[in-house]
């Protein structure tokens, strides 16, 4: 999905984990998509590089999401659009 | 350590954290992803790094380009084992190993400037208690037998033990992934190649591929200076940090700073310094070509852990000793039988603090606690 795709989504939940660094980002996203319904959208922000990389493929490994896309807002910030499985 | 080695180890230093952020090549990831969600993304560059390692010190050792002495083998202790994990348990509260708190805190983490700060602490600590307890509590006591390393250990010629070590993990991965897992594997890691324009704006870089470059810049240093090592610097630069204020006796007269570190070498910055200084800088300059740099600030929650990961990393790498690089690099690359019993106290740290400490899901088991 492209950036303008990404950016014109509707959360259901949105989690801001700027300033966490591993492996929290990865268990603050497991914690949210619990509470979702099958099919509502997490949006969960972060400025931890490396989690652009981890949270898509824990979620994807333990089944919890479909990761729709990835958005850098502003350098170093990134939105992972993560839809519950 | 002449001008043109000081220099030298800057270059490599700058190319270490050039490459570390490109690939985000963080050493605790790489053990607790694996234990946590099965994710071998860095694992996967550590064992390419290690293989190139391991094959061109063989090489250069058997070709006389570099003498056997450079290797770096510590004496083979219980030490090995409990430095390591107590490193390991440091570097997975922190949320991040050696290189990896160096790497960061040139992409801007106020985070890891905080847990380096308490690491320099920790030096300075052990170096005070390292005559009068470690060594007649904890160095004596648990140390097993001298330096062991494989490449000197039988009479066989460096190359074929190189060579043989390469061929192990070839053969153990072209098992778990098949044959044509493997070449694709190599042709996916080299894809980004034929995209130099886009090389250096890129966010990252595949780990295979970071992995692969470490590798070679590990074989050429070892050739032109020395081995990669990060903790021992860091070490001498915490003595020079408090030489102002204790004095150049003082330092002298201490036996872990004067003795086993400085020796008679001038208390000041030397080629293993400037490595660590520039990698800092290496890292700052490809988050920035990267688009990733951002003064990141960390949350008052999380202090606690960036200190007290920065104190037992600072401790375990002395009681080790070795970081990361220091055994999981460089110590498996000189096939030393230390570094391989902290390589796994490090891995058995990462895993005890990821399943007791953060009480994350361990890859088959059914343990579903969450807590942050």
């Amino acid at each position: 999905m492209d950036e303008r795709s990404l950016a014109a989504l509707t959360a259901d939940e949105v989690i801001d984990c700027q300033g966490e660094v591993c492996p929290y980002p990865v268990i603050m996203a497991r914690r949210a998509l619990q509470k979702l319904r099958t099919g509502q959208l997490l949006v969960q922000i972060t400025d931890h590089s490396i989690s652009t990389e981890t949270v898509p493929e824990a979620v994807r490994r333990e089944g919890l999401a479909e990761v729709v896309g990835i958005l850098q807002e502003r350098p170093g910030v990134y939105k992972l659009y993560l839809k519950k499985l | 350590m002449g001008a043109d080695s000081v220099l030298l180890s800057g270059v490599f230093g700058f190319a270490y954290g050039f490459l570390l952020q490109k690939g985000d090549f963080c050493f605790v990831s790489a053990f607790r992803d694996w234990f946590s969600f099965g994710s071998t993304r860095v694992l996967r560059g550590i064992l390419v790094l290690v293989a190139i390692a391991v094959f061109g010190w063989g090489v250069s050792l058997t070709a006389g380009w570099a003498p056997v002495n450079r290797l770096w083998l510590a004496p083979v202790g219980y030490n090995s084992l409990l430095g390591g994990l107590i490193f390991g348990v440091g570097m997975t509260i922190a949320g991040g190993c050696a290189s990896g708190t160096l790497y960061r805190a040139g992409m801007g983490y106020i985070h890891f400037w905080i847990t380096l700060a308490f690491t320099e602490a920790a030096y300075i600590l052990f170096a005070f208690l390292y005559q009068p307890f470690f060594v007649p509590n904890w160095f004596q006591p648990l140390k097993i037998s001298g330096p062991v390393s494989l490449f000197t250990a039988w009479k066989v010629p460096y190359i074929l033990t190189g060579a043989m070590v390469l061929a192990l993990i070839v053969a153990l991965t072209a098992r778990r992934s098949g044959f044509q897992g493997l070449v694709t594997g190599i042709g996916g890691s080299l894809r980004e190649l034929a995209r130099p324009g886009h090389l250096l704006t890129a966010k990252s870089w595949d780990t295979r591929l970071v992995g692969g470059l470490l590798g070679v810049m590990v074989v050429l240093q070892f050739i032109f200076v020395s081995i990669w090592g990060i903790t021992s610097a860091e070490a001498r630069i915490s003595a020079l940090l408090i030489k102002p204020l204790v004095g150049e006796a003082a330092i002298r007269d201490n036996a872990y700073f004067g003795g086993a570190l400085f020796g008679k070498s001038p208390l000041a910055l030397g080629g293993g310094e400037f490595l660590i200084i520039f990698m800092v800088v290496g890292a700052f300059a490809a988050s920035v070509l990267g688009g990733t740099f951002r003064v990141r600030l960390p949350r008052l929650e999380r202090l606690p852990g960036a200190a007290v990961g920065g104190i037992l990393m600072g401790l375990g790498s002395r009681l080790a000793p070795g970081c990361n690089v220091g055994n999981v690099v460089s110590g498996l690359a000189g096939l030393s039988a230390h570094s391989v019993l902290a390589t796994a106290g490090i891995a058995g740290g990462v895993l005890l603090t990821t399943y007791f400490l953060f009480g994350e899901n361990i890859a088959g088991t059914r343990r579903v606690r969450v807590g942050a």
